[in-house]
């Protein structure tokens, strides 16, 4: 994990804005607390005051100027921690009783600052004096003065506390922040890490998923799902791009040899169309199964299905058994049908006529001679079913999966002319609407039954 | 955008000077039914000679054009009897070509060619206006068939009930057929069949033709059905030993004309 990529990480951006957002609601409660300290210590100390200035107000107005100079200076001396500080003034500015001599003659709140003079001078620190003057007659005034240590005290002790706490926010914030963005990178990376292998060509190899199932551990679920599905079709065209290798190198060797067995020869004219028809033949043959292999991956990409109609599948399989039945009986084998009518379902047509052809064709090509070929077609509310049985030879068991697959040709049908692709085309076609097929024995004889979903 | 229009301007210009050499040729157009003026629209040299070769031989005129601008424009003309369009084309697609023809209500036949991976061409082509498509490779006779096809194609048949070829007589209506006046019995299909070789007679009808236009069926089947069908077709005219309608052209397909 370097550095640059740690700060770039989404994670240490979404930690590093929580701690912004966190810090500057801290700091607003902790300028909220020192207000509000600040504002009801105030309103104390302005109370204390003010019944200290009205009580000595009272004091004079029962007794007069001699006996208020007499209570200030007893009060002074009886408690000199009280701390409350007194002036009387008269107007030509002559102190009267107490200490304080410097405040103006207005009624109200006279707020100064006063620094002390002390020897130590960490001591000679300002702070504030609340001084309420009161007019006791026309020419006298009272002055009762507090200072705001205790005030100024309690606000420097939450300002230190808050100072306190935002550092510790600030520091906790980055280690958890760091904490998360490290954790996180550290499961990217070892995703990053994994997507590098599968690159590199170890297309076995998957994400890593913990067992926390976090939202990163479906999403790697969700990858290895996809690459799973890529892998097997990555096989898929393997195995594809190994039959086409084998099963039209052959064709395409016995093409060359005779053509080069011709160029040797002195050969008469006819005998050179001759050869060149059977070129033309075999490279014809070539085509089809280049186009029918084309075909079978065009079907299986799925995007024909966006050309879905409503298609009438009885019409299909009748028009089917209809093309193919002089071909039947021309080997001498019967198609018998049993087809239910207006059997409509969403498909492909061409598609559909293709999968019936091939069915039939086969139940034709693959059986002796007197077989009794049956087609049918149902409809219940889930599904259609179409079944091409026939009483012919069969198919083993063992093989039953096989024949789907391409190029896949029974030893007992090699001799016939084909190319191993019709039944795979049939079951691209299947699948592409959803079917299934399934191969039974008809004792004797092979039974397909093609399923399809009618919704 | 500049630059495409200047390289139109000159496109005009080559097709004046082709059209002024056109006309000093000894080539008139539609000077004999046989002789057809073909524009073929294809980018690969190859496809265009093998083609063109072929035309030229059957007597036809032919011009050519190597992309689809440059067809675009030369069909516009609007004095050709057929075009020959392949599908991939660079500039302008084969596709879009035919759109812009046929809005531009130039009803000229169209035969599209297509690669054979490409399955939803044909519906994409005969949506597009073309009237007949062909799947890459083909063979010349399949080409020829149905470019003769296409050219002699029987001018609107509504209305017409009845068919009539060499000794034959196709009632549309009724669905009788006759020999000499004598009724034969056939089955639906091979009526079907009858009728599209009757429509084309003295044409050849290829295979591919036939499973197309009688069966609908647009894949390649093992088992050759038509083969089948038209022996057994063959058989019920010739009931009476009579001399064979339908011919059988080698590598090619059939024709129905009269026997000689």
């Amino acid at each position: 994990m370097n550095l640059p990529n740690f700060f770039s990480a989404i994670s240490f951006k979404l930690s590093a804005l929580y701690l912004i957002l966190f810090l500057c609601s801290f700091l607003s409660i902790g300028i909220t607390v020192y207000w509000l300290t600040q504002r009801s210590l105030e309103a104390q100390l302005k109370d204390t005051i003010e019944a200290e200035a009205n009580r000595l107000k009272t004091e004079f107005d029962a007794d007069g100027i001699a006996e208020l100079q007499n209570e200030i200076e007893e009060v002074t001396e009886r408690n000199s921690h009280t701390l409350f500080e007194y002036g009387v003034i008269d107007q030509n500015g002559h102190l009267l009783a107490g200490t304080l001599n410097n405040f103006q003659f207005s009624e109200g709140w006279q707020l100064v600052m006063r620094t002390p003079d002390s020897k130590q001078p960490e001591k000679n620190k300002p702070h504030p004096f609340y001084n309420r003057v009161i007019a006791l007659s026309n020419h006298i005034w009272l002055g009762v003065g507090h200072d705001g240590k205790l005030l100024q005290a309690a606000g420097e002790a939450v300002i230190k506390a808050f100072t306190g706490g935002f550092v510790l926010v600030i520091f906790l914030g980055a280690c958890g922040g760091f904490y998360i963005s490290s954790a996180f990178l550290r499961k990217i990376e070892s995703i990053t890490k994994s997507t590098q292998t599968i690159i590199a060509g170890d297309l076995s190899h998957r994400l890593p998923v913990s067992k926390n199932r976090d939202e990163l551990d479906n999403l790697a679920l969700l990858l290895n799902l996809m690459l799973d599905k890529i892998s097997s079709l990555i096989e898929n065209i393997q195995q594809v791009s190994n039959d086409i290798a084998h099963d039209l190198r052959t064709p395409i060797s016995h093409l060359k040899f005779r053509l080069e067995n011709a160029l040797t020869k002195s050969l008469s004219a006819e005998q050179y169309t001759e050869r060149v028809a059977f070129a033309i033949e075999e490279i014809d043959t070539i085509l089809t199964t280049f186009s029918a292999m084309l075909r079978i991956s065009q079907i299986e990409s799925g995007s024909r299905r966006s050309g879905f109609k409503t298609v009438n599948f009885s019409d299909i399989v009748i028009a089917v058994s209809d093309a193919l039945n002089p071909v039947a009986e021309e080997q001498e084998k019967t198609i018998h049908l049993a087809i239910e009518k207006s059997i409509v379902l969403k498909g492909d047509k061409e598609l559909l006529t293709q999968l019936v052809f091939n069915l039939l064709d086969n139940a034709i090509l693959h059986t002796p001679k007197n077989t009794r070929i049956k087609i049918s077609l149902q409809s219940s509310n889930t599904h259609t079913e179409l079944m091409v049985a026939d009483n012919g030879s069969g198919i083993d068991e063992a093989y039953h999966q096989k024949v789907f697959q391409r190029f896949y040709r029974l030893e007992q049908s090699r001799s016939t002319p084909g190319n191993g692709l019709g039944l795979s085309i049939v079951a691209a076609i299947a699948e592409l609407h959803d079917g299934t097929l399934t191969l039974l024995d008809n004792k004797p004889g092979l039974k397909i039954i093609l399923r399809l979903p009618n919704q | 955008m500049f630059l495409k229009f200047l390289w139109m301007m000159k496109l005009t210009k080559t097709l004046k000077t082709k059209k002024s050499n056109f006309n000093a040729g000894e080539l008139p157009p539609r000077c004999s039914l046989n002789a057809m003026k073909i524009l073929i629209i294809e980018d690969d040299k190859e496809t265009r000679d093998y083609v063109s070769t072929g035309l030229k031989e059957a007597a036809h005129s032919v011009d050519l054009a190597k992309d689809g601008y440059e067809g675009l424009i030369l069909a516009k003309e609007g004095t050709y009897d057929l075009l020959i369009v392949d599908r991939m084309l660079p500039g302008l697609d084969g596709l879009s070509l035919l759109k812009t023809l046929r809005m531009a209500n130039c009803n000229t036949p169209a035969l599209f060619l297509t690669t054979m991976c490409g399955i939803d061409d044909r519906v994409e082509g005969l949506n597009a206006g073309a009237d007949d498509y062909l799947v890459k490779p083909f063979a010349f006779s399949e080409l020829s068939a149905r470019v003769n096809a296409l050219l002699r194609r029987p001018r609107e048949t509504v209305g017409q009930k009845i068919l009539q070829t060499a000794e034959l007589e196709i009632n549309l209506l009724k669905r009788v057929v006759k020999r000499n006046g004598q009724i034969i019995d056939i089955q639906p299909t091979e009526f079907r069949l009858l009728e599209y070789l009757v429509r084309h007679a003295g044409q050849v009808v290829t295979r591919t033709m036939l499973l197309e236009n009688v069966w609908d069926f647009h894949f390649d089947p093992k088992t050759n059905i038509v083969e089948t069908h038209i022996s057994r077709l063959r058989s019920k005219l010739n009931t009476g030993n009579k001399s064979d309608l339908i011919h059988t052209v080698r590598g090619s397909g059939y024709i129905i004309h009269e026997s000689t």
